[in-house]
């Protein structure tokens, strides 16, 4: 019994590891609000709020919808404009 | 003068249709025509000047080809000769650079339908299982009869040409009613701007199929590849005219979606649902004819001895092309500028071999003395060293002010490597011809 349990750990450890995985993302981003549409829509053109479209590549080339006012910037490159946002304004990061 | 299909001359079998479904392939990409918008907005009334310039340039590039007549492989002597026109080390060239142009075009064009078909047709469903069913879609149709994936070839390809009638007919009209002729200025006049353009006509090559006797030889095919070059050209400068006539220039340059405004300020909803439609027609158009175009090249290749004889070997290959998309498509490429940069340098490397091509006319030619220097096809020695000149200087510049100028350079001194490397293995290991 304890040779068979011992057998089948490798494929115990990797299903765990899945598992954690796909939870850890959702634990982890608890913290970060999502915002619908509607309530996007009310606070645009407001001061109170600065939106940043961070697609890039093909998602933004390709999309007709682009939000006016939004700012373009590339997720890979957060060190380099986090600094300069306003953090007295809510941010939202629009990616679809 | 305008004829789709050819009278039947002697025993030989005239293919008009597909030379021009397929030779039109890859310019109705919806890539071209967001880029022929862009280049209109800035240089304006300058740019259905240089798009003519450059449909002489391509015409150039065609009859270079027919003077190679070993690609075409209408008689029995010519299919002795082998793709080789560029010599041996070179040889796999033609073959890696469709390859990789196939991959990289169906993992971008597929998705920028998805995108499409989302935002104009069918908000709910998702753009990227979109793109994934229409890659599978474009993969299953070469498991088709040939007669079928011409067809359909036809069918994309005419799409794409019906909408844009539409929308300059509908432009044109309303356009000139409106005071807009002070509009049309340049704006951004660059020396990459005016290069693009010879990006616009790549592809025509893809309509011939080497080693198909069925298909008419030189000069009847060549007359058809120019006009189906001057044709496409024409719809062009009439959209790049009718967009300016609508939208302001300095709004077309600075724009990606450069096409679906024009349509949109030309014809409202409708004119951006026909955009829509043009845009998903357009990416299986150019990716039905890059696969073609790769499975062609794959069996005249067997059958010369350069790649292994194996029945299956063509249908392998779009397995391949197919599951690398999907693999690079779900990889996140797409959302990537890396991609745009290899689309590009991909791109660059079919206009150098065009421009080879031209070189080895050129070369030819040089080679002869006095009176045997003749011309090549209606060309002489300076025609072809300025379109030689034009062409590797147009590709210098374009890489240089591309985004990713050392990528790109690098990538074409690693892909020429690779391809040398491989035409010497075949040099060293090929049979010796026999007296």
């Amino acid at each position: 019994m304890l040779k068979k349990c011992v057998g089948y750990m490798p494929m115990i450890l990797i299903l765990g590891s899945v598992l954690g995985l796909m939870v850890a993302p959702v634990s982890a981003s608890g913290d970060v609000g999502i915002m619908s549409k509607d309530a996007l829509k009310a606070l645009l053109g407001s001061d109170e709020v600065v939106i940043l479209d961070v697609r890039t590549g093909r998602d933004w080339r390709s999309s007709e919808f682009k939000i006016q006012g939004a700012q373009r910037a590339k997720a890979k490159e957060i060190d380099k404009w986090s600094a300069d946002l306003p953090m007295d304004k809510k941010l939202v990061l629009y990616c679809a | 003068m305008f004829t789709l299909l050819s009278r039947p001359k002697d025993n030989v079998k005239q293919s008009a249709w597909p030379l021009w479904a397929y030779g039109l392939g890859l310019m109705v990409m919806p890539d071209n025509l967001a880029l022929a918008s862009q280049f209109a907005g800035q240089l304006g009334i300058f740019a259905p000047l240089i798009l003519a310039v450059s449909v002489l340039i391509f015409f150039s590039f065609v009859r270079c080809y027919a003077n190679l007549n070993p690609i075409y492989g209408s008689t029995d002597s010519q299919e002795k000769e082998g793709p080789n026109y560029l010599g041996t080390w070179l040889v796999y060239y033609p073959l890696v650079i469709r390859f990789f142009a196939a991959i990289l075009l169906a993992t971008g064009l597929t998705v920028s339908s998805g995108f499409v078909f989302n935002e104009v047709f069918v908000y709910w469903f998702p753009n990227f299982a979109f793109a994934f069913m229409l890659l599978a879609g474009m993969g299953g149709l070469q498991l088709l009869r040939k007669t079928h994936r011409s067809r359909a070839q036809l069918v994309f390809v005419s799409t794409v040409l019906l909408g844009l009638a539409i929308l300059v007919v509908t432009g044109l009209i309303t356009g000139l009613f409106q005071d807009r002729v002070r509009a049309i200025e340049a704006h951004q006049v660059t020396i990459s701007g005016l290069f693009l353009p010879l990006l616009l006509l790549l592809g025509f090559d893809i309509g011939i199929y080497p080693g198909d006797n069925s298909l008419a030889p030189p000069p009847e095919s060549t007359k058809i590849l120019k006009r189906a070059i001057a044709v496409f050209a024409g719809f062009l400068i009439f959209w790049v005219m009718t967009a300016l006539l609508h939208v302001d220039g300095l709004r077309l340059a600075n724009t990606s979606i450069a096409h679906l405004i024009s349509a949109r300020e030309i014809g409202g909803q409708a004119g951006r649902v026909i955009m829509g439609v043009m845009i998903i027609a357009g990416s299986c158009a150019a990716v039905n004819a890059l696969f073609e175009g790769v499975v062609r090249l794959t069996q005249h290749f067997s059958r010369k001895g350069m790649l292994p004889q194996m029945n299956l070997l063509p249908k392998a290959s779009v397995l391949v092309m197919t599951a690398v998309a999907a693999f690079l498509m779900t990889s996140g490429l797409a959302g990537e500028e890396l991609l745009e940069s290899l689309i590009r340098v991909t791109l660059l490397m079919w206009l150098g071999h065009y421009g080879l091509i031209t070189a080895k006319n050129l070369l030819g030619m040089c080679q002869k003395s006095g009176s045997d220097q003749g011309v090549v096809h209606g060309q002489n020695r300076f025609q072809l060293m300025a379109t030689a000149i034009i062409t590797f200087g147009g590709i210098l510049v374009l890489v240089l002010t591309g985004d990713q100028p050392m990528l790109m350079v690098a990538i074409m001194i690693v892909t020429i490597c690779a391809v040398l490397i491989a035409g010497g293995i075949y040099t060293t290991l090929r049979p010796s011809r026999s007296g």
